[in-house]
């Protein structure tokens, strides 16, 4: 039987920024469901990196809820979050390079006491992360070293070594060419299968349509469309949210909307 | 390299520097002679420079470099620098300048836990002062602004380190040479307990904070997702790493480079994750300070040169090595 019950569930969000009158979420709804792919869209600057960083609690809101698994985003502890949401943030600058084995064992820290060595548990949830992230050839590597499709599925798999049942990412296939930012999307809607929940912050709009089982379309702060990408990806809205004319037609394929940005009439 | 090698490898180093620090110096003895002397037997002068002089100045070189090798670990990490290091930041400029402070007003006689806590004291006003120069609106610290504050905080304290002496006619207070370049000459046991007291538990904290600063090192952000109470760590790690170098700093002065030189060569040999590059750090900080300080005593004996210009003859050019790197990155 498949529950429905909402993982997330964020209601009449306002969040300022602190010495700006002008609100970066602005009465902001989301419901996010088990195991369902969900893509976040919106122009540069809509908003979406702030609802990251107050779903996961580092902002706090000025009015709304924030509730993960039905519990107030404040009565969570940092290091019981960190066993439910895994986040990968849109960069990262490592001061010292780890070698991959070490980066991926720091999704185990959740779990771990200050001298506490990894045990079974965590040794088989680092090994099953690399697997599926196919980078088990690269574990000796620093991490200086990879290419940016590599690190991507490093930075993945430390997530999935956390064992979390809702994974965050914010704009993962950015610099990516197509054949890594179609693995990683595919890797995602994998996972998805296997119970986890996606969350994706994302600039692409073709792909998200195509994987995605739900999209919220935000612009300054508020919810313009949410639902399915049938119902959120037409040429009015994204005109009126980008900016700039689209047209939208259908994968003959796989029936997904895809859009196309039209030439400006001057 | 293997953690447990190295490990291996560095407690034999750190066994050599221990024996040929009590064995080197001005007068010469016999292996037979001071391990008489070490059990209590033979000649009484050979006891006395073994057990009260060698014996003292040796353990506290291995307290005082391990701790400002782990300091200067932990503050790499926290400010997310390779360059940082107690010296650098004017961390160990603070701290002697309280310590000179309570010696030259004879306050520190009275009470003896009133000169590890000035210099503390003076360790948290320079990492404030400099943390204050180098974070800007954003809050991000820009690393040469950091280095800059650091450096030039550092000669603000060198220069009250000099005023401070200048005016104090107190005749107890070692020279303003021993406490800008570092010495270890004159240890007494009591010292050591003293600089151990604070060393020893500072040293098991920050280890135990080895999981939050790899993440750290990664950033803020991070660090928050995969569990870590960033500001909790972050103000835990720079006062008991403040508290570290100003103990160290209370017994011997300023010794420069050695949280630079240290942690960047174990990064070399093991890599950079912190559970195993701090316990490492503080072994090889220890050998590296004793043989340094034997250096000092032994190269142009009977004349001392501060240990300070040991490290320091070595730390520059590390230091602009490094430099160099980073530019380049």
């Amino acid at each position: 039987m498949k529950t429905t019950t909402s993982l997330i569930q964020i209601s009449n969000l306002t969040v300022y920024y602190p010495g700006s009158n002008k609100p970066v979420l602005d009465g902001l709804q989301m419901k996010v469901r088990e195991s369902s792919f969900y893509s976040i869209l919106g122009p540069n600057g809509s908003g979406k990196s702030s609802l990251l960083k107050t779903i996961m609690g580092l902002i706090k809101p000025r009015t709304g809820t924030v509730l993960i698994n039905g519990l107030s985003i404040s009565s969570w502890t940092r290091s019981a979050l960190a066993q439910e949401i895994a986040v990968v943030p849109q960069s990262e600058t490592f001061a010292f390079p780890l070698v991959v084995r070490e980066l991926v064992a720091t999704g185990r820290y959740p779990y771990l006491n200050a001298f506490q060595t990894e045990t079974a548990t965590d040794k088989k949830a680092i090994s099953t992360a690399l697997k599926y992230c196919d980078i088990e050839h690269l574990i000796d590597r620093p991490i200086s070293t990879l290419s940016g499709g590599e690190l991507q599925r490093v930075r993945i798999a430390r997530s999935l070594a956390q064992e979390p049942r809702i994974l965050i990412l914010d704009e993962p296939t950015s610099n990516l060419d197509i054949r890594y930012e179609m693995e990683i999307f595919t890797l995602l809607k994998g996972l998805t299968k296997q119970g986890t929940t996606v969350l994706l912050i994302t600039h692409h709009l073709n792909l998200a349509s195509e994987f995605s089982d739900h999209i919220l379309l935000l612009r300054q702060g508020q919810v313009v469309a949410d639902g399915t990408p049938q119902e959120v990806l037409n040429e009015s809205t994204l005109g009126s949210v980008y900016q700039w004319p689209v047209a939208v037609e259908e994968n003959p394929e796989t029936k997904a909307p895809q859009v196309r940005p039209l030439p400006k009439i001057p | 390299m293997k953690p447990l090698t190295c490990g291996v490898i560095l407690v034999i180093c750190l066994a050599i520097a221990v024996s040929l620090s009590i064995w080197m110096g001005p007068v010469d003895f016999t292996s037979m002679q001071i391990l008489e002397a070490i059990k209590g037997e033979g000649n009484r002068e050979t006891q006395y420079i073994i057990r009260e002089i060698r014996g003292p100045r040796t353990v506290l070189a291995i307290l005082v470099g391990g701790g400002l090798a782990l300091s200067g670990a932990v503050f790499q990490a926290l400010l997310r620098n390779p360059l940082a290091e107690p010296y650098i930041l004017g961390i160990s400029g603070g701290a002697a300048t309280g310590a000179v402070l309570v010696l030259s007003l004879g306050i520190a006689a009275t009470q003896s836990w009133i000169l590890p806590v000035a210099a503390f004291t003076g360790s948290l006003v320079a990492i404030s002062i400099v943390l204050a120069i180098a974070s800007n609106n954003s809050k991000r610290l820009d690393m040469r602004v950091l280095l800059l504050a650091g450096v030039v905080t550092g000669a603000f304290f060198s220069a009250c380190i000099s005023l401070i002496l200048t005016l104090s006619d107190a005749s107890d207070i070692r020279s303003a040479v021993m406490w800008m370049m570092g010495s270890l000459a004159g240890t007494e046991w009591p010292t050591v307990t003293m600089v151990a007291a604070y060393t020893l538990p500072c040293t098991i904290i920050l280890i135990r904070l080895a999981r939050p600063l790899n993440l750290l090192a990664i950033g803020e952000e991070t660090a928050s997702y995969l569990g870590t109470k960033v500001e909790q760590v972050k103000v835990a790690g720079y006062i008991v790493a403040s508290l570290m170098t100003a103990a160290g700093v209370a017994a011997t002065g300023i010794i420069g480079f050695v949280g630079l030189i240290v942690p960047h060569g174990m990064r070399l040999l093991v890599g950079n994750d912190y559970r195993i590059l701090l316990p490492l750090c503080f072994l090889a900080g220890g050998t590296f300070l004793t043989l340094a300080d034997t250096v000092s005593r032994i190269l142009i004996s009977p004349v001392e040169i501060p240990v300070g210009v040991v490290t320091a003859l070595l730390g520059v050019p590390a230091f602009l090595w490094l430099l160099r790197q980073n530019m380049k990155a």
